[in-house]
């Protein structure tokens, strides 16, 4: 339970070039690489880094969409099932032919997938014109016919109410010129008509017809998509027919697509090893952008655990290229904060790390945080069976699933939290609420006692809230301690325990108090050790102070912080509301679920409701008991004594997303 | 009891147990309308991050959820005063005062359960947005929320400590 101690790694290498010195310290895995000098950046080095990480992300970021697409077509497990790949640093390298095979794979994904959008448009710019001359069809003149010498073809659709004998009648009658109005088709949409006219007076025609809702159709884009073929071949039903082809083509094709999909997806393991190689390369481009470079030499910072030392000695020492050293870091540095601790506790490190990282040479707190946030959880949700099934899912999915770091730390502070769910309800008398009473009761008349251990939360709501505060006061005094021990680790005991010794004893006191009133008993003792503390305060809370009135106003101030740490107390009410609140749905799920009496309906129903309501009950709190939880070590124990501010320690290391390193 | 008089009608409503399950009502119906309100609100925003970037759904999805205690807690002291009242089994007769005193328990949750639900929902919001620019921040995000919510649970303290010291 401490915050490790870092060594400052200062490194100068004549090698060439600097990817082999930030390539060894990648893979040592150990080395929070930093900008040397924090004022200036080579921007030439830098441009050309930077140049070289765009190319390897580009890769990756081609591999991850091919990757992603074809996760459908895959034959074996991927993601939460899949199984990370064995690979070695030699595995890991965007050289070899083995690389640039597998880019050529996503580049092959990338163009498939844009035939396939081509085949998407295309066809349905077919379906568009089969459509359009679907009233065509038995119109037996070429679409490009436009007339003869004398005579000038038009097409076009009337109104659907249109009578085209009425029409010719008509127009006939008005207008002194031959032609000719023949139907072609009638559909929803209106009447197909060709229209002959003659060139001289045809205009008139025309107008006419125009006037009676005829609208012109023109095929011109048509006829240029299908091309200019001799007279015959462009019949609007042989274009019609050849459209059809070219979809049953594109059918065809698609259909191959998939299966070329299906090959490639053959290839994604190699894909996926190659995502990996891209994703180091590029963080390798990114950490040189950090290093001071000349032609010949580099210069390297970095941080480095101490426990880590002797082997980033021995890796280095072998290089009669590197000179380096090693040392504590100076006054002002920004060093990276990385927390050591026991691996029962070490989960618990993600809840301090979703607040922040302690600052460096502050105090750990996750060994003393993970036990009271244990009991906590416990008090929050204590239910033997809601705690068996937390753990043992955790366990299976640490067991079953390929997790992300961060994910997996979570399910082990699950798994370990439900033992406490466990411990606190045997005390609680809870499984899966009051399921076995209720069932007893309920289904075959049996009345069964409490199997409380300690007290019925329930029926003593009370003592429950008192045990909450209890915790509370063990909470606060314990944060308060931690501060005691910061001030003394600075050289500043004295201090330390005079900011808090005298509100533990007026704390105390007040505890006395109150027991004594309860119990019926002489309140004297707790008389006098408050009144001791509330001295002590004001005699040692404004010892900052330079005149000796205001020495003691600001002590009698002090009083006031009693409000504040009276409101953090109150605080911990949320435990017992928390525990409440689950125990009672649970207590209404078993009602539900056992309301139908022992008979086939009744079975029914406590087959269907009982799971459903626990699962959904133990959700939902699970949530609200991991927020308040954490809370309470954030506000009110944090609050005590907390320096924030760490910056996380990240150590250049390759990416493995798919894959799990070998050597 | 047949039913002559205005006085005789009045009687027959107004019943301590009706009393009561008018409180049960009113703390499932207004904490459950706040947070309803709420877990909407905070949908939203999520919607508008989700758009961008798909992958952040956990994170939303417990911001999301945080107003949606409120309505929960209402439920719950619903259940105790139904509870206390017998509706689960075998209805009481409670007087006057009695079926009061539980309407009177409803109000804190219904009250304060509403209300902390909607400004929750807006702290949820905004942590929404701030995981949009840092996606690292959620524990912020989600304390800041949590933070709210502390005054819902004393409301429903108050609620159930009334309830339950209630004899009948």
């Amino acid at each position: 339970m401490s915050i490790s101690r870092m060594m400052k790694l200062s490194l100068v290498s004549t090698d060439s070039g600097a990817d082999d010195i930030i390539q060894k310290l990648t893979w040592l895995r150990c080395a929070h690489i930093t900008r040397t000098d924090a004022d200036y950046e080579n921007p030439d080095i830098s441009a050309d880094a930077e140049n070289r990480r765009l190319i390897y992300e580009r890769d990756a970021a081609a591999l991850n969409t091919a990757l992603m697409g074809l996760r459908n077509y895959r034959e074996d497990k991927t993601g939460l099932f899949g199984r990370p790949i064995k690979a070695t640093r030699a595995d890991l390298s965007v050289e070899g032919e083995k690389y640039k095979s597998a880019v050529g794979y996503s580049a092959d994904y990338a163009a498939l997938r844009a035939r396939e959008a081509e085949i998407t448009a295309e066809r349905t710019r077919l379906r568009q014109q089969i459509e359009s001359l679907k009233p065509w069809e038995n119109f037996d003149v070429p679409l490009d016919l436009r007339g003869t010498a004398l005579t000038e073809l038009n097409l076009g659709v009337l109104p659907p109410s249109a009578d085209i004998d009425v029409i010719s009648a008509e127009i006939a009658s008005e207008i002194d010129s031959e032609f000719a109005l023949i139907p072609v088709s009638r559909e929803p949409g209106g009447v197909y008509v060709s229209l002959i006219t003659m060139k001289d007076g045809g205009l008139a025609v025309a107008d006419e017809l125009t006037r009676r809702g005829f609208a012109r159709l023109e095929f011109t884009s048509l006829l240029s998509e299908v091309g200019a073929g001799d007279g015959a071949s462009n019949l609007p039903s042989l274009i019609s027919v050849r459209a059809k082809a070219s979809l049953d083509a594109l059918d065809d094709e698609e259909e191959s697509l998939s299966d070329k999909f299906k090959a490639l997806a053959a290839h994604c393991r190699e894909m996926e090893l190659a995502y990996d190689a891209a994703m180091t390369r590029a963080a390798e481009c990114a950490s040189e952008k950090l290093v001071l470079k000349t032609e010949k030499t580099t210069i390297v910072t970095a941080w480095v655990p101490y426990l880590a030392v002797p082997m980033v000695k021995s890796a280095l020492d072998s290089d009669p290229a590197v000179w380096y050293t090693l040392s504590d870091p100076d006054e002002g540095d920004n060093v990276p904060v990385k927390l050591l601790n026991q691996p029962a506790v070490k989960p618990f490190e993600s809840v301090v790390g979703l607040y922040s990282l302690p600052a460096y040479g502050s105090f750990d707190p996750t060994l003393i945080m993970s036990i009271f946030f244990f009991v906590i959880f416990g008090f929050m949700l204590g239910d033997v069976m809601y705690g068996l099934v937390l753990s043992v899912g955790c366990l299976l999915m640490l067991k079953l699933l390929n997790l992300s770091a961060g994910v997996k730390s979570l399910v082990k502070l699950f798994a370990i939290c439900g033992v406490s769910s466990i411990i606190c309800g045997v005390l609680f008398g809870s499984y899966f609420g009051d399921l076995p009473q209720q069932l007893m009761k309920n289904m075959f008349g049996v009345e069964i006692g409490a199997t409380y251990l300690w007290f019925d939360m329930i029926e003593e709501p009370i003592l429950f809230l008192i045990a909450a505060m209890a915790i509370g006061v063990l909470h606060l005094f314990t944060g308060m301690g931690i501060k005691i021990y910061m001030s003394a680790k600075e050289g500043r005991l004295l201090e330390g325990i005079l900011d808090v010794v005298p509100w533990y004893i007026f704390f105390v006191g007040l505890g006395l108090l109150g027991g004594a009133s309860a119990l019926g008993i002489s309140s004297t003792p707790g008389k006098a050790v408050s009144i001791a503390g509330v001295v002590l305060l004001i005699l040692t809370q404004g010892r900052g102070e330079k005149n000796p009135v205001m020495k003691i106003l600001k002590g009698i101030m002090s009083l006031y912080d009693t409000v504040s740490y009276i409101s953090d107390l109150l605080s911990y009410s949320r435990i017992m509301a928390l525990g409440l609140a689950s125990a009672v749905i649970a207590q209404v799920v078993n009602l539900f679920g056992t309301m139908g009496g022992n008979t086939v309906v009744g079975w029914l129903m406590f087959l269907l409701i009982i799971p459903l309501g626990h699962i959904v009950n133990l959700v939902i709190n699970l949530l609200g008991t991991f927020v308040h939880d954490s809370r309470l070590q954030y506000i009110e124990f944090f609050g005590k004594f907390y320096q924030d501010g760490g910056t996380p320690f990240a150590p250049a290391a390759p990416v493995t997303k798919y894959t799990e390193i070998t050597e | 009891m047949e039913i002559t008089t205005f006085s005789q009608f009045f009687a027959t409503i107004f019943t301590g147990y009706n009393l009561a399950m008018f409180g049960a009502f009113i703390a499932a119906a207004f904490a459950g309308w706040g947070s309803a309100k709420g877990v909407g609100m905070v949908g939203q925003a999520a919607s508008g991050l989700l758009a961008e970037d798909p992958t952040q759904f956990g994170k939303t999805l417990i911001l999301q959820a945080l107003p949606g205690t409120q309505g929960i807690y209402g439920l719950i002291t619903a259940f105790l005063i139904m509870a206390k009242a017998g509706t689960l089994g075998t209805p009481l007769d409670l007087t006057l005062a009695q079926g009061g005193y539980l309407f009177i328990a409803a109000l804190p949750i219904a009250l304060v359960g509403y209300f902390s639900a909607i400004h929750q929902a807006k702290v949820s919001c905004t942590g929404v947005s701030l995981i949009a620019k840092q996606k690292n921040e959620v524990g912020k995000a989600i304390t800041s929320a949590a933070l709210v919510e502390t005054y819902a649970i004393f409301a429903l303290l108050v609620s159930l400590l009334m309830i339950s010291f209630l004899k009948v």
